[in-house]
């Protein structure tokens, strides 16, 4: 096998394909992880619900949705239960590779064809709904990727059909008749309070947008973080700056987050470290380093790191709760406790959660700084070492 | 209040410019000219732009008024400027009118914003060091180090400009000798340790976009101090950018 750079693999996380290699073979080990006891030819069982579009073969998607086989299936897609709990790596990687996927291929182009069976409404729906399938050959083992949650078994499906009643949220139902930009659809939703996770499967499933397309689940997440970024920094822009730096921490799942404010417009840069033996770098540590400006209008440097948007939406989604702008630096520790990539949602609630924890902290000067953050952060991050003009004209 | 300005391009230019500064500013307008003065949330930046009434085509106004813009808008109006197109201003009463006269006459009209207007205090710093060089020596240089830097140092040596450049990725070094040909014009002033500072590229970057706008570029720094960049355009107007050092 040829040998891959590991840091080719920390910035690729599965889901760039850097390598050139058809699936990532650190991935690929965990295949074999678990293959659930789903075998019979008619599956059925209730969803949270779980839906997934894929992304090979577009414009020919596959579109699943994960099927419960015993317990709450509301647990099984609900990160913020995940954090209350307190549920360990492999609880998560247990109730999400659980479930069985089955999946029926669907032109993006056409995505009302998914009302047949229901399958449109029963995704996007508030409660669990319960599904038959019917199908084609054995499923496949388990897989998993840098921004998804783990997803369990899939198999073809001749049939799927949602055979209890969705409960459809009336303003994400009203949307899907509207010829309104998918941009302004979200902004609005969101607005009015609809959680982000709810979003992401709405917009994956087409319901917004002036031309109605389905968008793989993996896109559907950067593309909202990125637009509710965008909503939240406008926002941001008009609130007073904090009065003094802040530093706030929050560890879980082998990822340690830690956040520095500074008084200042909402630019967020990120300083990511996968720790040597940690899942995508098992040599050596890698550092990655991204960096978007406060504009609404402003671009990241590596515009195609999923993982920075997440944190960028995370931390000003903390900042937008608190109404209060600062300038946020924020540093991600990877262990090799996190063996298994989750998904990004724990990477936006971790980075939210050391953001208020930061917030809520009392100011701090700069010997106090250096004392709780790492020098090697501090010398090299641009917001920091920055001055303001004002110190020189007056 | 009529304005008219022969080359609309300038302000397609310098517009979208300050667009990557600020969403939002003002423009003042008076019987000297047309000037935006405005600093980046972070202060960091220091825009100023100042074209004055004698470069006008025809330039008919009485007292002074100030408004404000919104640039995310008028950078997309700007962008429909096409060559041999004049620019003319009109302000009404709560919005403002770009029309573009070439092949035909096209109007846009914005809604005025309501944004308090700064009030920034003129800087008084004096430079060590002046060097002008060709807006395209300049966007060069920021493309050359761009992809390598994430802070740039220039070292005002007696007859050579060195400018360096660091990050994760590795080093970069620009040396340009006083008789180069590209340094149309070198000073410094200071004796003994040559005059040092440094900025983040992404400053320097945003300044480039404005290059197109003149011929020549000037550069102004001291030891540790903000940097000048000025773009002199057409008579006696320019649109300078003062950026705030950044610490080693």
């Amino acid at each position: 096998m040829k040998r891959i750079d590991p840091e080719l693999c920390a910035r690729c996380k599965g889901y760039k394909r850097l390598c050139g290699l058809p699936n990532c073979p650190i991935l690929q080990r965990f295949r074999a992880y678990k293959s659930a006891g789903w075998e019979e030819k008619e599956p059925e069982g209730p969803t949270p619900p779980s839906p997934i579009v894929g992304e090979r073969g577009y414009p020919k998607v596959p579109v699943s949705l994960g099927l419960s086989p015993y317990g709450d299936p509301k647990l099984r897609d609900d990160p913020y239960m995940w954090i209350k709990m307190n549920l360990k790596l492999e609880d998560i990687a247990r109730l999400r590779m659980e479930m069985l996927n089955p999946f029926k291929r669907f032109d993006a182009r056409r995505p009302w064809e998914l009302l047949k069976g229901e399958i449109l409404w029963g995704a996007i729906s508030e409660k669990p709904v319960d599904v038959e399938a019917e199908a084609l050959g054995k499923p496949k083992p388990p897989s998993l990727d840098g921004l998804l949650a783990p997803l369990g078994p899939s198999v073809k499906a001749e049939k799927v059909k949602v055979t209890s009643n969705p409960k459809v949220d009336p303003l994400i139902e009203r949307r899907a008749s509207e010829r309104i930009k998918a941009e302004e659809a979200l902004r609005e939703l969101f607005e009015w309070g609809r959680d982000p996770y709810l979003l992401i499967k709405a917009f994956s499933l087409g319901m917004f947008g002036r031309k109605k397309r389905l968008v793989p689940t993996r896109w559907a997440i950067t593309a909202v973080d990125q637009t509710l970024s965008k909503f939240l920094k406008e926002n941001i822009l008009k609130f007073s700056w904090i009065d003094g730096f802040k530093v706030g921490r929050y560890s879980h799942l082998g990822n340690t987050y830690t956040v520095i404010l500074k008084p200042g417009p909402p630019s967020v840069e990120m300083f990511e470290i996968w720790k040597r033996g940690s899942l995508w770098s098992s040599e050596k540590d890698v550092l990655i380093y991204n960096i978007e400006y406060s504009l609404p209008t402003s671009k990241a440097m590596d515009p195609s790191d999923g993982g920075f948007h997440a944190i960028k939406h995370g931390v000003l989604k903390a900042l937008y709760e608190k109404r209060v702008s600062a300038s946020v630096i924020v540093i991600r520790e990877i262990d090799e406790s996190y063996y298994m990539p989750l998904g990004v949602w724990q990477v936006r609630e971790g980075a939210r959660l050391a953001a208020l924890e930061a917030l809520s902290s009392p100011n701090l000067n700069e010997k106090e700084l250096g004392e709780v953050v790492n020098e090697k952060y501090l010398s090299s991050s641009r917001l920091l070492r920055t001055r303001g003009l004002s110190e020189y004209i007056k | 209040m009529e304005l008219t300005f022969l080359d609309a391009r300038v302000w397609k230019y310098v517009i979208s410019a300050i667009a990557k500064v600020v969403s939002e500013t003002t423009m003042k307008i008076n019987e000297e000219g047309v000037r935006i003065r405005t600093m980046d949330e972070a202060k960091v930046v220091l825009v100023d732009f100042f074209i004055p009434a004698s470069d006008f085509e025809t330039y008919e106004v009485e007292g002074e008024i100030e408004f404000g813009l919104n640039l995310d808008d008028l950078t997309k109006v700007m962008r429909r400027a096409q060559k041999d197109d004049t620019l003319s201003i009109e302000v009404g009463e709560s919005s403002y009118s770009i029309i573009y006269k070439g092949r035909g006459i096209r109007k846009f009209t914005l809604p005025q914003l309501d944004v308090a207007s700064e009030s920034i205090p003129e800087p008084e710093l004096e430079f060590d060091v002046k060097v002008e060089l060709t807006s395209d020596a300049y966007r060069e240089l920021v493309k050359d180090l761009e992809p390598i830097a994430d802070t740039v140092t220039f070292v005002a040596e007696p007859s050579t400009l060195r400018v360096e450049a660091t990050s994760d990725l590795g080093e970069a070094e620009v040396i340009i000798p006083q008789d180069s040909g590209v340094l149309l014009d070198y000073e410094v002033k200071s004796s003994g340790e040559p005059p040092k500072s440094s900025y983040g590229v992404e400053h320097l970057a945003y300044i480039s976009t404005a290059s197109q706008v003149a011929h020549k570029a000037s550069l102004e720094f001291s030891n540790e101090m903000p940097l000048k960049v000025t773009f002199s355009i057409g008579e006696g107007g320019w649109l300078a950018y003062l950026v705030a050092p950044r610490l080693l």
